[in-house]
C-alpha cells in the first residue's frame, strides 16, 4: 500500500515534470520569438558585413529561421530530445558542447560561493541570534548593507587591484582556474551571505519566543545552548526556504562577476547571446534552468518533511 | 506591530527628504562645465564634479526620486504579489494551491536576465521598466516564502485549535497567517530593498541598459562605471546613498529585538 | 594616427623593468616566454566560413586575405602582387613564396579552392560580390569572376572573410605569422610562431586571451599579467603610463556618425538637417569622450577620398538656418513653428561608453540650438531603426572595413540600401554611386567620392561626429609595437623584444 502511493506520486511527479516543460518551451519559444531584433541583421551588422536580400535569406535558411514558427519548434523540440541543441549562431559551436564547457565553470563559481555563504552564516546568524545587537549582528547587518549598495562589479574590480595589483598574491586572469576562481568565489558568497543570515537569525529568534525554548530555559540551559538545542532546526527549516531560490542563480546568475573575471561560464555567455538574439542557446538554457530548478524544488520539498514533519500536503 | 512606529516615523522622513531633493537642487543637474571636469569636493560642489563637470550633489538629489521609485515598483511587486499568491496558496491548498504555488516555481525558474531582456526590449529602458522587471524576476522567492510559513503557522497547535473551534479561512488568515508571515518577509524586502537599486545597475553593466539621461542612482554606477579607479567618489557618493537608504530601510522594517512576535504571543 | 607616450616622467619605473627583461624572457628550458595580450575578443571557431571568423583569425595573425589596407589606410597587395582587369573578370597573380603553416604552398589552385569553399559555404563572405568563380589558370595566377561586376577587385579581396586557408583533417591552416597551438574557443588562444611564414618568422610566441571588461583589460596589465592590453577607457591611460607602461592611442576607420530620420518633421526640411549639422561642436565631443578626431566626411581623414577639412560649428549659421525655415526662436529659448516647439528624440546604444558620455553633450548641444531634446538608450540598434523611433540616431561603425568608401554608402545611404532606415533617396547622389560603380580607375574614384562628401555635407541624411580612437597600454618591451589603426590586425609578426 505504502508502496504504491509512492509510485502513484511518482508518476504524478513525473506528470508535472513533463506538463512544466511543455510550458516553459513553449512559452519561452514564443516569447523569445516576440522580443524585436533579428539575429541575422544583428549578426551581419556585428561582423560589418554586407546586409544583402541573399545574404539575410542564406543566413536564414542556414539557421532554420525560414521555416514556419510551429515546424521551427517541433524541429528544435525534436533535436533537442534527442541531444542535437543546434548551433549557436554567434559563436558557430554546438549549443550542448557550449553548455558542457560552460556550465561547470559557472556551477563551481555558484555553489562554491554558496558553500562559503552557508558555512559562514550559520555561525555568524547563531552568534547574532544570542546576542542580537551584538558584534555578530553588527557584522552580518554591515555585510547586508554592503552587498546591498555595491554593485558586484565595483567589488570585483576592487578585489582584483587590491589582490592581484597592490598585493600581488595571485593571478587573477593568467592563473590556473582554481586560482582564478578564488576572489569570484568570495563575492559571490558575500553578496549571499548577508540574507542568509539574517533569515537564520529571525527564525532562531522567532523560536525563543516558543514554549519549548522556553521550558529549557526555565530548567536551567544557557541561552546558547537553548537556541541550538531547540531552535537550530527551525532555523535550518528557514534556511532552506531561503536558500531554495538562491540555487536558481547559480547557472547562469553569476554573468557579472564572470565578465570582470574573464571567466568562460555559462552566465556571460548567455549574456551575449541575448545581444545577439541567439534564440536557441537561450531557449536551451530555459529548459536546462527549469529542469534544474525542477530538481531543486524536489530535493528541497523532501528535505523540508525531514525536518519539519507537520508539513504534508 | 507598534515596535515598527519608530521605524515607519523614519521611512515617512526619508520619503519627505527624497521628494525635496528631487523637487531642488543647488545647480542645474544637467549643466555641462568640461573644463571644470572631475573637480574635488569644495563649497561650491560638496561632492565634487562628474567627468563632464556636473555637479555630483545635484545630480543625486535629483536621483533620489527615480531611485525611491525603482525601489518602490519592486517592493510592491515582489512582496505585494509573492505574499498574495504565497499565503492564498497555502490557505487555499488542494489543486488550486499547486497551480499557484507551481506558478512561483515557474516564475523563480525563468532567468531574470531574459525577463529583464523581454520587458526592456518591449518597452524600452528606464527606471520604471527596469523595476519592472525586477520586480516580475523577484516575486517567485517571496511566495514561496509565504507559503511555507503559511503552511507552518497552520501547523501550530493553537491555530488548528482555532480552527477546530469553528474559526473560518478568512479569521484564521487575518488572526493568524498573516502576522505570522509578514515579519519575516519584511526581513526579507528590507534587506533587497537596497539591493534592487544594485540589481539594476548590474543589469545595466550587462548591456540591458539604464536611462542615463534622466539620473538615478543605479544608473550613475552604471554610468560612471568606468571611473573605479581614475575617479572613485563619482561611484562611492551614490553607493553612499544607496547605503544609507537601504540602512534606514532596514531600520524601518526590521522587528526590534523583543518585538519580534512571530508565532508566539497568542500562547503566553 | 598619434602615438601619445606618457612614461618620459617614470624613466626609473621603465629602466627598472629593462633591467629585468632578460631574466623574464626565458624561461627555464630555454623556450621564449609567449607575449600575453588581452583584446576584447577572441575566435570561437578556426572554420574560415563563419561571417566574423576572417576577422578575428586575421586580427589574431593567424590567417591573411589576398590584399590588405596598410598602416597608412591604402589597399596594398599582400599574398597577391596584384589584379588586372580581363574584361568583366579580374586575374590575380600570387606571390610565389607564400606557403600554408605545414610547409605545403599556396598556388593558385589552393586560392581557387579556398575562394570557391568560402562562395559555397559561405554567403556572408561573398555579400558584396554576388557568387565568385575562381579558376587557377596557371600555379601563380587564377581567374576570379563575380556575379555583380566589381570595380576594385584588390578591395574585395581585402575584405577579411576572404582568407586564404587550406582544410587539413578536421581543421584549417592559414598563411599567417602565427599558428594556434591551443585553443579555448571564445577565451584564449595560444600562438606559435608558423615556422613557414613568407615575411620574417616572429621571435616569441603569443598567448591571447579575451576579457570583456574594459577596467579588467586595464587591471590585467597593470597586475603584470598581460604585456599588451588592447582597447582601454582613455581615463586609465595617465595611471598606466604612471606605472612604467607604455600608453598610446591610435585613431581608427571607425566613425561615430549621426543619422537623421528624414521621413517625418522637422528633419525632413534640409535645412533643419543642415542647422543640426553645424551646431554640433564636434571638438566638444572628442574632449567629452576622451579622443578621436574631429570628422571630415565619414571617413578617417587619412584616406586618399576623404576631405582634409573638418566638418564646421557654426552656431550662427546654424540658427540663421531655422529661422528660415520657420522656426522661430521664442523667449524661453525654444523654437515654434506655428505654435508647435520643435522637439527631437535621439536615440543611442548604451552598450558603449562613449555613447552614453556623449548623449547629454550632444543634448546640451542641440538645446543650445532652441531644441527641445528627448534622449532615450536602447539595447539593440536595429529594432530601433526598424521601427523609425528617433528623429536623430548615432552609433559607431568601421566605414571602410576594405579600402574601399563605396562599402557604407552602398549598404546605409542608396535609395534602395538594405540598411537605409532614414528615408533619404537623392537623384544626384543615386547619379554619382552608378557612376562610381562604373569607375575602375582610382583618380577617378576619388574624386567621385569627394564629391559624394560634399554632396553629404549638403543633403545631410547623415552627419559625421568624429573618427573614433582606441587605446591601448604596452610592456616597455614592446614599445616599437606599430597599431593599425583598427581592430584588424592586433597581434602583429613584427611584435617581440627590443633589440
Amino acid at each position: 500500500m505504502l508502496d504504491g502511493e509512492r509510485r502513484s506520486g511518482a508518476v504524478g511527479w513525473l506528470f508535472r515534470v513533463v506538463i512544466l516543460l511543455a510550458v516553459v518551451s513553449v512559452a519561452a519559444f514564443a516569447v523569445l520569438h516576440a522580443v524585436p531584433g533579428d539575429p541575422v541583421i544583428i549578426a551581419l551588422s556585428v561582423q560589418n558585413l554586407p546586409v544583402t536580400p541573399e545574404t539575410v535569406a542564406a543566413l536564414r535558411a542556414e539557421w532554420g529561421l525560414d521555416r514556419p514558427l510551429a515546424a521551427q519548434y517541433l524541429h528544435w523540440l525534436a533535436g533537442f530530445l534527442s541531444g542535437d541543441w543546434g548551433v549557436s549562431f554567434r559563436t558557430t559551436r554546438p549549443i550542448l558542447e557550449e553548455f558542457g564547457r560552460r556550465v561547470p565553470v559557472s556551477m563551481a563559481l555558484g555553489f562554491g560561493g554558496l558553500a562559503l555563504a552557508l558555512v559562514v552564516a550559520v555561525p555568524l546568524g547563531f552568534a547574532a541570534a544570542v546576542r542580537p545587537g551584538g558584534l555578530a549582528d553588527r557584522v552580518a547587518r554591515a555585510v547586508t548593507v554592503l552587498t546591498q549598495a555595491v554593485p558586484a562589479f565595483w567589488l570585483g574590480l576592487v578585489a582584483i587591484w587590491l589582490f592581484a595589483v597592490e598585493l600581488g598574491v595571485l593571478q587573477a586572469f593568467t592563473g590556473p582556474l582554481s586560482e582564478r576562481l578564488v576572489l569570484p568565489i568570495l563575492i559571490v558568497a558575500l553578496y549571499s551571505l548577508g540574507s542568509l543570515t539574517r533569515v537564520y537569525r529571525a527564525e532562531l529568534l522567532a523560536a525563543v519566543e516558543t514554549p519549548m525554548y522556553r521550558t529549557a530555559r526555565a530548567k536551567g540551559l544557557s541561552r546558547p545552548a537553548a537556541i541550538w538545542r531547540h531552535c537550530h532546526r527551525r532555523g535550518l527549516f528557514g534556511l532552506l526556504a531561503a536558500l531554495t531560490p538562491e540555487f536558481g542563480w547559480v547557472i547562469g546568475g553569476t554573468a557579472v562577476t564572470e565578465v570582470v573575471f574573464g571567466l568562460p561560464g555559462i552566465s556571460q555567455f548567455l549574456v551575449e547571446s541575448i545581444g545577439a538574439r541567439d534564440y536557441f542557446v537561450l531557449q536551451a538554457y530555459i529548459v536546462v534552468i527549469a529542469v534544474w530548478m525542477l530538481a531543486v524544488f524536489t530535493a528541497a520539498d523532501l528535505l523540508g518533511r525531514v525536518l519539519d514533519p507537520r508539513v504534508s500536503r | 506591530m507598534s515596535g515598527r512606529s519608530g521605524g515607519l516615523v523614519a521611512l515617512g522622513l526619508l520619503l519627505a527628504g527624497f521628494a525635496l531633493a528631487s523637487a531642488w537642487q543647488p545647480h542645474d543637474p544637467f549643466a555641462i562645465d568640461l573644463a571644470s571636469r572631475h573637480a574635488p569636493m569644495s563649497l561650491d560642489h560638496p561632492m565634487g564634479t562628474d567627468h563632464l563637470g556636473r555637479d555630483l550633489l545635484s545630480r543625486i538629489m535629483l536621483g533620489a526620486g527615480n531611485t525611491a521609485m525603482v525601489i518602490l515598483i519592486v517592493a510592491t511587486l515582489s512582496f505585494g504579489l509573492g505574499s498574495l499568491v504565497g499565503v492564498t496558496a497555502g490557505l487555499a491548498g488542494g489543486v488550486f494551491g499547486t497551480v499557484l504555488i507551481r506558478s512561483a516555481e515557474f516564475v523563480i525558474a525563468v532567468p531574470t536576465l531574459i525577463l529583464a531582456l523581454t520587458i526592456t526590449t518591449l518597452f524600452g529602458l528606464s527606471a520604471v521598466t527596469a523595476g519592472l522587471a525586477l520586480g516580475l524576476a523577484t516575486w517567485g522567492p517571496y511566495a514561496l516564502l509565504a507559503h511555507a510559513l503559511t503552511l507552518r503557522t497552520l501547523g501550530q497547535p493553537h491555530v488548528l485549535a482555532a480552527r477546530s473551534l469553528g474559526v473560518g479561512r478568512t479569521g484564521v488568515a487575518a488572526r493568524h497567517v498573516v502576522p505570522a508571515t509578514a515579519d519575516t518577509l519584511l526581513t526579507y524586502l528590507a534587506s533587497d530593498a537596497g539591493r534592487t537599486v544594485v540589481s539594476y545597475a548590474s543589469l545595466a553593466f550587462l548591456g540591458l541598459g539604464a536611462e542615463t539621461s534622466q539620473p538615478d542612482w543605479g544608473a550613475m554606477l552604471f554610468e560612471y562605471r568606468g571611473y573605479v579607479f581614475d575617479a572613485p567618489m563619482l561611484l562611492i557618493w551614490p553607493g553612499l546613498a544607496i547605503t544609507l537608504t537601504a540602512l534606514a530601510l532596514n531600520l524601518a522594517l526590521e522587528p526590534r529585538a523583543g518585538s519580534s512576535r512571530f508565532l508566539a504571543s497568542k500562547e503566553a | 594616427m598619434s602615438f601619445i607616450v606618457f612614461s618620459r616622467r617614470c624613466l626609473l619605473a621603465v629602466a627598472g623593468a629593462l633591467a629585468l627583461l632578460p631574466t623574464l624572457a626565458v624561461a627555464q628550458d630555454g623556450d621564449t616566454m609567449p607575449i600575453r595580450v588581452v583584446s576584447y575578443f577572441a575566435a570561437s571557431t578556426l572554420d574560415p566560413h563563419p561571417g566574423g571568423s576572417g576577422w578575428f583569425l586575421q586580427s589574431h595573425g593567424v590567417a591573411e586575405t589576398l590584399f590588405w589596407v596598410d598602416d597608412d589606410l591604402t589597399i596594398q597587395p599582400k599574398l597577391a602582387t596584384g589584379a588586372e582587369p580581363d574584361g568583366d573578370a579580374w586575374v590575380v597573380s600570387l606571390r610565389p613564396d607564400i606557403r600554408f603553416s605545414d610547409g605545403s604552398p599556396m598556388d593558385a589552385e589552393a586560392v581557387a579552392t579556398a575562394l570557391s569553399s568560402l562562395n559555397a559555404l559561405s554567403p556572408r563572405a561573398t555579400g558584396s560580390t554576388g557568387a565568385i568563380t575562381a579558376t587557377a589558370i596557371d600555379p601563380l595566377r587564377v581567374r576570379i569572376e563575380t556575379e555583380r561586376p566589381v570595380p576594385v577587385m584588390s578591395a574585395v579581396l581585402a575584405e577579411f572573410p576572404l582568407i586564404m586557408f587550406k582544410p587539413v583533417d578536421d581543421t584549417w591552416i592559414y598563411t599567417g605569422p602565427y599558428v594556434v597551438a591551443e585553443f579555448e574557443p571564445s577565451s584564449r588562444l595560444s600562438l606559435e610562431p608558423n615556422p613557414h611564414y613568407w615575411g620574417q618568422v616572429p621571435a616569441a610566441p603569443v598567448d591571447l586571451r579575451r576579457l570583456q571588461d574594459p577596467q579588467s583589460r586595464v587591471l590585467a596589465i597593470q597586475a603584470g599579467e598581460a604585456d599588451f592590453s588592447f582597447n582601454l577607457p582613455p581615463s586609465s591611460l595617465e595611471r598606466l603610463a604612471a606605472d612604467g607602461l607604455i600608453a598610446r592611442s591610435v585613431v581608427t576607420t571607425k566613425t561615430e556618425m549621426l543619422f537623421m530620420n528624414l521621413t517625418r518633421p522637422p528633419l525632413d526640411d534640409q535645412r533643419v538637417r543642415q542647422a543640426i549639422a553645424l551646431g554640433i561642436d564636434r571638438e566638444m565631443l572628442v574632449d567629452a569622450v576622451g579622443g578621436g578626431l574631429p570628422a571630415t566626411s565619414l571617413f578617417h581623414p587619412d584616406f586618399d577620398f576623404a576631405p582634409n577639412e573638418p566638418l564646421p560649428y557654426d552656431p550662427i549659421r546654424a540658427a540663421a538656418l531655422l529661422d528660415e525655415a520657420g522656426w522661430a526662436l521664442g523667449d524661453d529659448g525654444l523654437r515654434r513653428r506655428d505654435g508647435e516647439v520643435m522637439s527631437l528624440l535621439v536615440r543611442h546604444t548604451t552598450r558603449q561608453p562613449d555613447a552614453i558620455t556623449m548623449a547629454p553633450v550632444l543634448q546640451a548641444q542641440l538645446q543650445a540650438l532652441g531644441v527641445q531634446v528627448e534622449v532615450r538608450g536602447y539595447e539593440s540598434t536595429q529594432p530601433v531603426l526598424d521601427a523609425g523611433e528617433f528623429d536623430l540616431i548615432y552609433f559607431n561603425s568601421n566605414t571602410v572595413p576594405s579600402g574601399d568608401g563605396a562599402f557604407i554608402l552602398d549598404q546605409w545611404l542608396r535609395a534602395d540600401g538594405p540598411r537605409n532606415h532614414f528615408g533619404y533617396d537623392s537623384a544626384e547622389f543615386e547619379d554619382l554611386m552608378d557612376r562610381l560603380g562604373e569607375t575602375r580607375e582610382p583618380a577617378a574614384r576619388n574624386a567621385l567620392l569627394l564629391d559624394i562628401s560634399a554632396l553629404l555635407e549638403e543633403e545631410v541624411p547623415v552627419t559625421p561626429l568624429f573618427a573614433v580612437e582606441f587605446h591601448m597600454a604596452l610592456t616597455p618591451q614592446l614599445a616599437d609595437y606599430a597599431a593599425h589603426p583598427s581592430d584588424y590586425f592586433i597581434v602583429r609578426p613584427d611584435m617581440g623584444l627590443v633589440d
